[in-house]
């Protein structure tokens, strides 16, 4: 056992830090304080083009295909510094899903268009897997892709697709064989959002944004190099991806920043004169948030370093799914709580980057209700909280 | 960043693990904590043996000199395994101030005895209304000819009722910091009032009546007496937390094997989803647990002694209550046999009850990791 970070990791913190500091645009940065959860296709792109020229937009891919070639450790450093800085996070579908999918087992003709094309952030990606059917019980989905000649025609629904109206492309799980068990016939495909007959239509969701969407895919025709890998192969693509990105679902850079954000908000508000961190029972609570945020850091950083452990690995993933999710909304919680009666005010997503601050009304305060009421989904997407239980129990007690 | 046990490390746990399996199986720790004295000479000596005890002497002390991590991996598998004795008050804390302090002959005579498994030790410390680390003790000390005079009392000592000597904490008369004296078990005016506790190890509180001890006795002194005592103790609560990690970790397998065993309705009531969910949530708190532990381990030699026990406090707060989560259910998921003692459930309840008091509460490191924060709040 060592647990020290060597030498050469501080230096490497240093230099992320130095870079990005140097080079994340002001406003950039404003407009991830104010919003940490729906991606902004703009913002975001711009700031993966300038992570592209430094040749770090794409970390965990391997070095032929744009990757850096760093460690587990230091990606997590990368990060870490990135989230602390404010960057915007990076819409993890395009990077972390479609990439590694498309680089393992796609085409030589895929990897050349589409690799470049994420690699720089040029398009925002959406994910069209869960359908009103089909939401923990993802095997069951309905819709088809059903080869005719050089084309899939594509029909079906897709739901809770975030930010479909703004994607160039969506990758989806389609049925290509609908006679076979159900997991069997599943296979990924890459749709151009812009193709006829496909519909999508925003969802109004619970903080006045509309990021989620349906997605209405009637008769559309998707060249058949667009699926990746083999047909039907779909479920083993997205096992493999689980295999591979055990520490995402942690939320471990968001939680940090955000509890960070708590502690600066209970620094400025004041109740009867006394400062919301200087009441013991918000002490108390935001210790405590604290205590379990260090707990979950542990836990990735003994995923990262490669742990070996008796039990078996999915377990271990889903638990940092589980204490992730649950902390995030017990931090925005706590925002909440002390921003008091101020956390009420409707602020509409949209109109966030041009909200009057004021004295009463601190940058600190802006958009945080809106992340606390999208927080209640971080135990929904990704598998439910009830999902991931069950997942922990076959996966290590094997019932 | 490297998690994984050592070639060494991996023989400890493993000769560790053959101890329970071979000298200590549950029937063994039942007969021993419903015994005469809640402790076994047997197994203390077959401890001794395999050098347990001396993990945390010094080599130049005629020690093992192990890391902190040697500690962690064998009081990890004891605690699974349920094994009450003195390991960590004699092997750990004693040792530590014992080594880190003064008093040449009477030191080296009780580190080697208490190394060789001659002699239990045990600490003294918590006083009645006290906090573990709140204010100095109120137990005295003040200079008389050749010796002290010690007068105080304290309260729920661990073991001591076995101990041979006592290592007792007390303020000095006119000097700062803390002050511990060894003090041997039969010594006049050191009256013991001995119980059991609930997971049937035992405890005394003990009262101090001018008792007399000579001057070698005082093993630390001062503010520097207060800082070794303070290192000494960290690494002994790093001992309790990873005992109380192995056991949840025993807690959980115990619920998931009756889990799948024990039917009802006509099935193991593992095929309930209500059962499996719990056992989810136990799963996730062993191992958030396990987690925070690392982060102690990794902070225990710092020389900085509010990051130590930032650390420690913040591992105190996540463990303390992952630890009452996991066997409370674990008894739930046994039904009525979960509060028999025929059980093994119910001996890790009781005996996460009493480690988790021993270095201080969860309000109490709440507090402290509060208080301890780098923020400057």
């Amino acid at each position: 056992m060592d647990f020290h970070f060597d030498a050469s990791l501080d230096e490497f913190r240093r230099e992320v830090r130095a870079f990005v500091a140097d080079n994340l645009p002001a406003h950039i940065a404003a407009r991830q304080r104010h919003k940490s959860f729906a991606p902004d296709d703009l913002h975001t792109a711009e700031w993966q083009a300038i992570l592209h020229r430094r040749g770090w937009s794409v970390p965990a891919w391997p070095v032929e295909h744009g990757g850096t070639g760093w460690s587990p450790l230091q990606q997590f450093v990368f990060s870490d510094e990135c989230a602390a800085l404010d960057a915007p996070v990076f819409p993890w579908g395009p990077r972390d899903m479609v990439g590694p999918i498309l680089y393992t087992f796609g085409s030589e003709a895929l990897k050349a268009r589409f690799l470049p094309m994420i690699r720089e952030g040029r398009h925002y990606w959406c994910q069209g897997f869960s359908e009103p059917g089909s939401g923990s019980d993802l095997a069951s989905l309905r819709t088809t892709a059903l080869r005719q000649g050089d084309r899939y025609i594509v029909n079906g629904q897709k739901i809770w697709t975030s930010g479909a109206a703004v994607a160039r492309f969506g990758f989806f799980l389609v049925k290509t064989d609908t006679r076979c068990k159900p997991q069997q016939g599943i296979s990924f495909l890459i749709i151009d959002m812009n193709s006829p007959g496909v519909t999508v239509r925003p969802i109004p969701q619970i903080d006045g944004d509309d990021h989620l969407c349906e997605v209405f895919l009637d008769n559309v025709e998707v060249p058949a190099e667009h699926l990746i890998g083999e047909e039907g192969k779909g479920w083993t693509y997205a096992k493999h991806l689980l295999d591979h990105e055990r520490t995402g679902s942690a939320y471990i850079f968001w939680n940090k920043r955000e509890l960070a954000k708590a502690r600066e908000i209970a620094r400025g508000e004041y109740r009867d004169g006394v400062a919301v961190i200087d009441s013991e029972p918000f002490r108390a609570r935001l210790a405590r948030a604290e205590a379990r945020l260090i707990a979950l850091e542990w836990s990735v950083l003994r995923i990262l370093a490669d742990e070996q452990s008796h039990w078996h690995p999915t377990a271990l993933a889903s638990c940092l799914k589980v204490r992730g999710a649950q902390l995030q909304q017990e931090i925005t919680a706590l925002q909440q709580e002390a921003m008091g009666v101020k956390a009420l005010r409707y602020m509409a997503p949209r109109d966030l980057a041009d909200f009057p601050v004021s004295a009463l009304w601190p940058d600190y305060l802006v958009g945080k209700t809106s992340v606390a009421l999208v927080a209640r989904a971080a135990t929904l997407y990704g598998g439910t909280l009830q999902i991931q239980r069950g997942i922990i129990a076959r996966a290590a007690f094997g019932i | 960043m490297d998690f994984n046990l050592s070639p060494e490390q991996q023989l400890l746990r493993d000769s560790a693990t053959r101890f329970v399996r071979e000298r200590h199986p549950f029937e063994t720790r039942r007969a021993i904590a419903n015994g005469a004295t809640g402790y076994s000479d047997g197994l203390w000596s077959a401890m001794a043996d395999l050098g347990w005890l001396m993990l945390n002497v010094p080599e130049d002390q005629g020690g093992l000199g192990a890391p902190m991590a040697d500690t962690v991996v064998l009081m990890h598998t004891l605690g699974k395994g349920l094994v009450a004795e003195p390991v960590i008050n004699t092997g750990v804390w004693a040792a530590c101030l014992l080594a880190g302090g003064e008093g040449g002959a009477v030191r080296r005579h009780w580190l080697d005895a208490s190394a060789s498994g001659a002699a239990r030790l045990a600490v003294a410390h918590r006083e009645n209304g006290r906090s573990w680390q709140g204010l100095p003790p109120a137990t005295r000390a003040r200079r008389d000819g050749d010796g002290y005079l010690l007068g105080g009392q304290k309260i729920a000592v661990c073991d001591a009722p076995v101990a041979d000597a006592l290592l007792i904490t007390a303020a000095e008369e006119g000097q700062p910091g803390l002050a511990v004296f060894l003090v041997e078990r039969n010594t006049p005016g050191l009256v013991r009032d001995d119980y059991r506790l609930v997971d049937g190890s035992a405890a005394s509180d003990l009262t101090l009546l001018d008792c007399r001890v000579p001057a070698a006795n005082r093993l630390l002194a001062g503010e520097e007496g207060a800082a070794t005592f303070a290192a000494a103790s960290d690494r002994a609560h790093l001992a309790v937390l990873a005992t109380l990690a192995g056991l949840m970790e025993g807690s959980l397998e115990l619920a998931a094997d009756y889990a799948r065993t024990r039917r009802q309705f006509g099935q193991p009531i593992a095929a309930f989803q209500a059962i499996q969910h719990l056992l989810a949530d136990m799963f996730v708190a062993c191992q958030e647990s396990q987690s925070i532990l690392f982060q102690a381990l990794a902070a225990i030699d710092s020389p900085d002694a509010a990051r130590r026990q930032r650390a420690l406090s913040a591992a105190a707060v996540v463990m303390g209550e992952g630890l009452r989560f996991v066997t409370e259910q674990g008894i739930q998921l046994h039904g009525g046999y979960g509060v028999t003692d025929e059980y093994a459930i119910s001996h890790c309840h009781r005996r996460g009850m009493v480690l988790a008091q021993w270095f201080g509460d969860g309000d109490e490191h709440l507090a402290r990791f509060s208080r301890l924060a780098p923020h400057g709040d």
